[in-house]
C-alpha cells in the first residue's frame, strides 16, 4: 500500500532499544513542512496523531522487481492510502482510522505547489489535497475535516514499503477466499502465505478483487499492518539493537516526515510500547453516508456519515478506544456469518456427551446446530478442511482432504475444492 | 463458505478423540461496537 504501514513500524520498533542506537538516524529522513503557516487548527487532545501517507513513488525499485509486481508505468505521486494513526496517552493502544481516498473533501485556500496559481476553498476528493498543495494541504484538509489536531505527518511510498517488509523477514498473511488482482498480479490461494515486500506491496495495492473496490482494499490494508505489527513485535527486533539498526535505518532512509518528528520522538515511543502486540492495536475506516456525491469535473466521491463520523473523531480527540473493550475469548473474524450455517454434529468417540459439548460450543460462536448430536464411530475430528471454513476446532484440521466422512455433509468451500 | 447447488445446506462435523474446543468466529462484516473497529489480533493469521 502505498503505506503508512511502515511508518508505525517505526514507532513500534523503536521499543527497547538504547539512545545509542538510534541517535543520529533521523539525519536520513527526508523532511518536509508539513506543518508551515497553519492557522485555526484544532485543540491539542490527549494522545498523538500521526497522519500516515502512501504515495505511488517507486523510484529505487529496480526494473526486475517492478516487473514482477506490476509496478510499470510512472508514479503520479497520488496519495492513495491516509490513515490516522492515534497513540494514546498511555502508550497502551495505537487506533488506525483509514480515510478513503474518494473522500468528499472541503480543500481550504491555498496555493497550488506546481502552478503557483491561488485557489479558494473548494470542494474536491481527499487526495487531491496531496496533489494540490502537497503534505501541508493534506495536513489542513484532514485537521479541517475531522477537527483532529495532527502532530506528526509521515510518508511512505513503494520503496520504502518494499524495503521495510523485506528488512523484517517478511509478513504472514492469511487469506478464506482466492484473492486475484490482474491489475497488480495478485494471486493467493485460500490460506496462510508468507509474504516478501513485493508481494506484499501488491497484497495492500490491489483494488479489484472483490466489489468492494478501495473500501475492500483499507480492509486488506488494515490486515497488512496487524500482520506487520505481529511480526515487529515477535520477532525479537525490538530487542535486537543489530536487527534493530537495520530496520530503523532501511526505514528512516525513505520515508518522509515532519521536521518535528525524530529520534527523541521514536524514543519516547517505543519505551511506552515495550508491550504492544496485535491486540493492542485497532483497525477501522470512516463511517460513510450511503449516498455519495458526485462533483462536476471530479467524478463520483464518498461522503462520511454526517453523525457518525463526528463521533468517531470525538472518540480519537477524547483519547477512547474505537474497539469495544473485550474480556471474551479471541473472536477470528471469518468470510460467512456462522448463523448462516446449519451444523449437525456427530460423536465420533465412546466419549460420552462429547457431541452435546461440540454443539452446544458451535452453537455458543453462532451456528445454527440441530442441537441433536448423533453417533458415528471416527477416528479424528473431521469437518470441511481449510480456513473458508468458518469455524476451526482447535488443533484438530484433519490432515487429508475430507472426502466423505458422512452422509449430511453439504456444504462446499468456495475453493470449490471439496466434495461431499 | 457457501452453498453449492445438489448438496443441501447442513455442514456435518464430526466430533474425534483429538476435540479439544471451537475457536469462537463472527463474521467481519458484521461490525461490532459504536465503530465497526477490530483489533489487530482477530486479523492476524490465527
Amino acid at each position: 500500500m502505498r503505506m503508512a504501514t511502515a511508518c508505525s513500524v517505526a514507532v513500534l520498533v523503536a521499543a527497547g532499544i538504547g539512545h545509542s542506537v538510534v541517535t543520529g538516524l533521523d539525519t536520513g529522513i527526508k523532511r518536509v513542512d508539513a506543518f508551515r503557516d497553519m492557522k485555526n487548527r484544532p485543540a491539542s487532545g490527549n494522545g498523538m496523531n500521526v497522519l500516515l501517507v502512501g504515495t505511488d513513488g517507486r523510484d529505487k525499485i529496480t526494473p526486475e522487481e517492478k516487473a514482477k509486481y506490476r509496478l510499470g508505468g510512472a508514479p503520479c505521486h497520488c496519495t492513495d492510502t491516509i490513515m490516522i494513526v492515534h497513540i494514546s496517552e498511555d502508550r497502551d493502544r495505537a487506533s488506525v482510522v483509514s480515510l478513503p481516498r474518494d473522500s468528499y473533501a472541503e480543500l481550504p485556500a491555498h496555493t497550488d505547489q506546481n502552478s503557483g496559481k491561488k485557489h479558494r476553498a473548494h470542494p474536491s476528493k481527499i487526495n487531491a489535497a496531496y496533489a494540490e498543495g502537497g503534505p501541508n494541504l493534506t495536513v489542513r484538509t484532514v485537521e479541517h475535516m475531522t477537527k483532529v489536531k495532527i502532530d506528526h505527518y509521515l510518508e511512505v511510498d513503494f520503496t520504502s514499503f518494499i524495503k521495510t517488509v523485506d528488512v523484517l523477514g517478511g509478513v504472514e498473511i492469511c487469506t478464506s477466499r482466492p484473492l486475484q488482482d490482474s491489475n497488480t498480479g495478485l494471486n493467493l490461494a485460500v490460506g496462510t502465505h508468507a509474504m516478501n515486500g513485493g508481494e506484499a506491496l501488491q497484497y495492500v495495492r490491489s483494488r479489484y478483487v472483490d466489489g468492494a473496490s478501495d473500501l475492500g482494499r483499507m480492509r486488506r490494508q488494515q490486515r497488512f499492518l496487524a500482520a506487520l505489527i505481529a511480526k515487529a513485535t515477535s520477532s525479537g527486533v525490538l530487542l535486537n539493537p543489530v536487527k534493530f539498526r537495520d530496520v530503523t535505518q532501511t526505514l528512516l532512509g525513505s520515508v518522509r516526515a515532519d521536521k518535528g518528528f525524530g529520534t527523541s520522538d521514536m524514543l519516547d515511543l517505543g519505551r511506552a510500547m515495550r508491550g504492544f502486540s496485535p491486540s493492542s492495536s485497532e483497525f477501522t475506516t470512516v463511517p460513510l453516508s450511503a449516498e455519495g456525491q458526485t462533483l462536476p469535473g471530479i467524478g463520483a466521491t464518498l461522503r462520511w456519515h454526517p453523525t457518525k463520523a463526528p463521533k468517531l473523531f470525538d472518540a480519537l480527540r477524547e483519547d477512547r478506544p474505537l474497539a469495544p473493550h473485550r474480556n471474551k475469548p479471541r473472536v477470528t473474524l471469518v468470510d460467512v456469518s456462522p448463523q448462516q450455517i446449519q451444523v449437525q454434529v456427530d460423536n465420533g468417540t465412546a466419549v460420552p456427551g462429547l457431541g452435546k459439548r461440540v454443539d452446544t460450543q458451535l452453537r455458543a460462536t453462532g451456528f445454527r446446530t440441530t442441537g441433536l448430536p448423533g453417533n458415528v464411530p471416527t477416528a479424528r475430528t473431521r469437518r470441511r478442511p481449510g480456513p473458508s471454513s468458518p469455524t476451526t476446532p482447535a488443533g484438530t484440521a484433519p490432515r487429508r482432504p475430507w472426502r466423505r466422512p458422512c452422509r449430511a455433509a453439504r456444504c462446499a468451500a468456495s475453493t470449490g475444492r471439496g466434495r461431499c | 463458505m457457501r452453498s453449492v447447488d445438489g448438496q443441501g445446506a447442513v455442514l456435518k462435523v464430526i466430533a474425534g478423540a483429538d476435540f479439544k474446543g471451537v475457536r469462537p468466529v463472527r463474521a467481519e462484516d458484521e461490525l461490532e461496537g459504536e465503530f465497526g473497529a477490530v483489533t489487530g489480533d482477530q486479523v492476524v493469521c490465527p
